[in-house]
């Protein structure tokens, strides 16, 4: 129990992990009460409050249809989160599955990432819309192509931490007394090869949001009226001089959360190698 | 089973890089009895561990056995496939490593680590391999087991790691233990100890140890019967007592005169000019003569292993100890 302990310990004590959970606490904390402080319906309209500026009853203002941008945020962050969470979850179990096999298994590692390659030869961006376009636009579509978009990438985190661990002596020693390929892949090799992949876990969590909104701008994300961030971005980009608070708002909500993710990933890579860190407390 | 029934027999194993690359043992031929600890001697680089890994069938890719025989219990490991192999391990032979340090799974507690083997090899599991676990750290002279046994590996010193390795080892109640330079990574009191426990668990158990070392002292501590390794192969065996003191082989003698000595009082210490050979380099001849003081034109011959006293074999054209002890003789 003491190491456990510690661990947390030390993990509270990093102020950027420490900052990062707040961050995404609190955006996590709204997307799940969405359906009870949102003010307004986020897809009804109100023909005699469109394109408001932010005020009291709006405080994000609304849309030409007269949507309240604020609820639409807080819904849009439930999908847009729901989004993040499955591609990071999806491109995890894919990710140590190809990337512990072909760490482990020498005569797969050739074929498996060149097929990786092969996969990384197009901008990561660019596949997912490839996906997304081949398979319909879905919620789901979604999460399909952002995580085969990050997974070659978190194959390739996962297979470099396997063949370091790989040639540690207690792998040997495991070995020695009988251990089968599978035990030894688990219990031995991941179980100490987790923390450069949950640090790239919490970027491909970060970057799955981001792209979600890139996918809804440009029309290939999960179909409207659904309000997620990006989709909020793209109706609002005809009048972003005329009403730039319904771009300004979601960008915001993007913002926080990518930099959320972003500082927790960097404070659990600080913590779990401290040989990483930067500025070394 | 009786005291001489060979438990291990290894014969004629060669070993080597790849299919057609350089040979790393050749030909070596080693016995060990049931109930007997062996040990293996030579300075690195000659074999030792190679050879303690070709038994276990751990050997690292592309160093592969190219040819002789492998027995334990009569069984062929060499023909066995690979599942029947790795229910062996553990089980009928285990091994103890080097390094305390490394050679325990970092994030798993002791108690998990040797649940594992009593699990596979024993079929126990929950409470019964709990128990047997604490039981184990007992065996090993573990201070306070009850609490130790949910330590995790950090949490001990070196030496109390060696033990547990060697609970985990035990675990399996194999009739073979190979330790490879179980005491080198410890400091000199934690060494004699964890030594006196290995003797102690042999001796009890009446398993087969099979001691690999660098170090004469402990060969002569722990030891029955002794193999000398040289560049992969074994260039003498016998008795312990016989070794110490009728070494035939050159490289034995120089080995046993490299040691410090009370006695001597001497400024130096006596050295073996040269180097081992590296692997690929070595000649069609002895492999030690380049080395040797008593090299001849006759050691252009690779010298087999011939008895040179009772049960003791050496591999050189000209052995010291040649005229057979008339006490060993009539006895």
């Amino acid at each position: 129990m003491e190491h456990r302990t510690s661990f947390l310990r030390r993990l509270l004590s990093n102020r950027s992990f420490t900052i990062g959970a707040s961050l995404v606490g609190l955006v996590l904390v709204l997307a799940l009460l969405a359906s009870v402080i949102a003010p307004f319906d986020p897809l009804k309209g109100n023909f005699r409050a469109r394109m408001m500026a932010p005020n009291w009853q709006h405080w994000m203002g609304t849309d030409q249809f007269g949507r309240d941008i604020l609820s639409r945020i807080l819904h849009g962050a439930r999908i847009s989160l729901q989004i993040g969470f499955m591609v990071a979850i999806i491109t995890a179990l894919a990710g140590v599955l190809i990337g512990a096999t072909s760490g482990y298994f020498r005569r797969l590692d050739g074929p498996l990432m060149r097929l990786m390659d092969a996969f990384m030869a197009f901008p990561s961006i660019i596949l997912a819309i490839a996906v997304s376009s081949v398979l319909g636009a879905s919620v789901i579509n979604v999460i399909i192509a952002l995580a085969i978009a990050a997974t070659p990438h978190t194959a390739r985190v996962v297979r470099a931490s396997v063949m370091v661990v790989r040639e540690m002596e207690f792998v040997e020693a495991a070995r020695a007394l009988g251990a089968g390929h599978v035990r030894i892949l688990l219990r031995h090799i991941m179980a100490n090869a987790m923390a450069p992949l949950m640090v790239r876990i919490t970027y491909v969590f970060a970057v799955a949001i981001l792209n979600e909104a890139v996918l809804s701008f440009i029309g290939v994300g999960p179909p409207p009226p659904a309000p997620t961030f990006g989709a909020i971005i793209a109706n609002g980009r005809d009048f972003i001089v005329a009403a730039p608070w319904i771009t300004v708002a979601p960008g915001l909500a993007i913002l926080v959360c990518v930099l959320g993710l972003n500082l927790l990933g960097d404070g659990l890579r600080d913590v779990l190698d401290p040989r990483m860190s930067v500025n070394a407390r | 089973m009786s005291p001489t029934t060979p438990i291990l027999q290894v014969q004629q194993v060669t070993t080597a890089l790849g299919t057609d690359g350089p040979e790393i043992l050749s030909g070596v031929d080693i016995g060990l009895n049931s109930g007997e600890v062996l040990g293996v001697v030579g300075e690195s680089g000659s074999g030792k561990s190679m050879l303690a890994l070709s038994i276990m069938g751990l050997l690292p890719r592309p160093i592969t056995v190219r040819g002789g025989e492998i027995l334990l219990q009569g069984r062929s490991l060499l023909q066995l496939p690979a599942h029947e192999l790795r229910g062996l391990r553990g089980k009928d032979m285990a091994m103890i490593f080097q390094e305390p340090m490394t050679s325990l799974n970092p994030v798993m507690r002791v108690g998990q680590q040797i649940s594992e083997v009593l699990r596979w090899h024993r079929s126990m599991q929950g409470e019964a391999a709990r128990q047997e676990g604490i039981a184990l750290l007992k065996r090993v002279e573990m201070p306070d087991p009850q609490r130790q046994i949910d330590a995790y590996p950090h949490e001990l010193s070196g030496g109390m790691r060696q033990r547990v390795m060697i609970a985990i080892a035990l675990a399996g109640r194999p009739k073979l233990l190979i330790a490879d330079e179980p005491t080198t990574a410890l400091d000199v009191t934690i060494q004699a100890q964890i030594l006196e426990l290995i003797r102690h668990i042999q001796r009890d158990e009446g398993m087969s140890v099979l001691l690999i070392t660098h170090d004469l002292g402990v060969i002569a501590e722990m030891c029955d019967r002794v193999a000398v390794m040289y560049a992969g192969r074994v260039v003498e065996q016998g008795a312990v007592l016989d070794i110490f003191d009728r070494p035939a082989h050159p490289y034995t003698k120089g080995l046993l005169a490299s040691r410090p000595k009370i006695s001597a009082g001497a400024n130096w210490l006596s050295t073996i000019e040269g180097t081992v050979p590296a692997v690929g380099q070595m000649g069609a001849g002895c492999s030690f003569a380049p080395r040797c003081p008593m090299a001849g034109p006759a050691c252009t011959q690779r010298p087999p292993l011939r008895e040179v006293g009772p049960a003791h074999q050496a591999a050189c054209v000209h052995p010291f100890a040649s005229e057979p002890d008339p006490k060993a003789q009539t006895a």
